[in-house]
């Protein structure tokens, strides 16, 4: 604060538009990390969910099957949900 | 010297306007108008699936399996390849993971090419699909039943229509909408080869069925058709 003081009328505008704008900054990159945090813990639950729900499906095999299923859906849980769906289209509207 | 102090501070409006306008437009993209680009974004990537509810199962009252729903994985071929070397190639990779020469009818529009595919073959076909768009892997819904006529006659029949079992007959028409159940959704983000962008997953709803618990046993029911079910 003292060297705030000390300063000229001008010198405090500068240093005060150079906070603002750092500021700006700040909470634009803050917005982006936080963005990217988000991304980065779903990524991590999206497999646990796609296991769960795949897992879920073995019921509705053939018992022959089942087993195997479970097998392949802690493999490769993505490949099984793509393959159980039957509608893939646009979240807005219109299909693909 | 002025001539000097002149430049530098012109120089150093030039810079400072310049971080003005870059700040004001990183500001505008990452504040201001995030909501409204990420919206737009998300209209071109974003993908909504729909994974069908399985038909429930009629139980007896012992919780007994009288008619359920089992899911099957069929190989279809839509197009035969017009390319001598991808239909080889195709063919080479199928007849790979199939384990038999692979036969394709000339002028079929839809050839299927294996019934009733194993979960490991599943995941062996699955990077192909994006390869080879001729091939789809189809699931395949069939109703079973107890092998009792009587209690067969009771459960009633159940008729395909637009890839679902709907009631068509018996309980399975009485108790349709209810057998029916509620398709799940989920929605991704994809890119432009169609991956699924990590991260980007989210489940709408989850599919659910509903079973019918009837008041009476197998036997009870094998003795007599004129049951009351909940």
């Amino acid at each position: 604060m003292k060297i705030l003081r000390n300063m000229d009328k001008r010198s405090r505008f500068v240093v005060c538009a150079t906070l603002l704008l750092l500021s700006l900054l700040l909470i634009g990159a803050g917005r982006i990390t936080g963005e990217f945090n988000g991304r980065s813990v779903s990524k991590q639950m999206e497999k646990e969910h796609w296991t769960r729900l795949v897992a879920g499906m073995s019921s509705q095999l053939p018992r022959e099957n089942r087993e195997a299923w479970l097998k392949s859906a802690s493999e490769n849980p993505q490949a099984l949900l793509k393959l159980s769906t039957i509608e893939f289209k646009c979240a807005s509207n219109g299909s693909l | 010297m002025d001539k000097y102090g002149f430049r530098a501070k012109a120089l150093l409006s030039l810079l400072v306007t310049w971080a003005v306008v870059v700040t004001a437009h990183v500001f505008y993209y990452t504040v201001y108008a995030r909501d409204s680009y990420l919206a737009e974004g998300d209209k071109l990537a974003m993908r909504k699936g729909i994974i069908p509810s399985i038909r429930g199962k009629i139980l007896d009252k012992n919780g007994l399996e009288l008619a359920w729903t089992e899911k099957y994985f069929d190989l279809y071929l839509n197009n035969e390849p017009e390319i001598y070397l991808r239909k080889t190639s195709l063919l080479a990779a199928l007849e790979k993971i199939l384990g038999n020469p692979v036969n394709l009818a000339k002028d079929a529009e839809r050839l299927l090419v294996k019934k009733n595919l194993d979960p490991e073959t599943l995941l062996k076909l699955e990077p192909l699909l994006s390869e080879y768009p001729e091939i789809k892997i189809i699931q395949r819904f069939e109703r079973r039943c107890v092998d009792y006529p009587d209690v067969k006659a009771l459960i009633g029949k159940v008729e395909l229509k637009d890839a679902r079992l709907h009631g068509y007959s018996g309980l399975e028409m009485a108790y349709d909408e209810a057998l029916y159940g509620r398709d799940g959704s989920y929605t991704v983000m994809i890119d432009r080869n169609g991956n699924w962008m990590k991260g980007s997953w989210k489940l709408e709803a989850e599919p659910n069925s509903y079973d019918i618990r009837l008041e009476k046993s197998l036997e009870e029911l094998r003795g007599s058709q004129d049951g009351k079910h909940d």
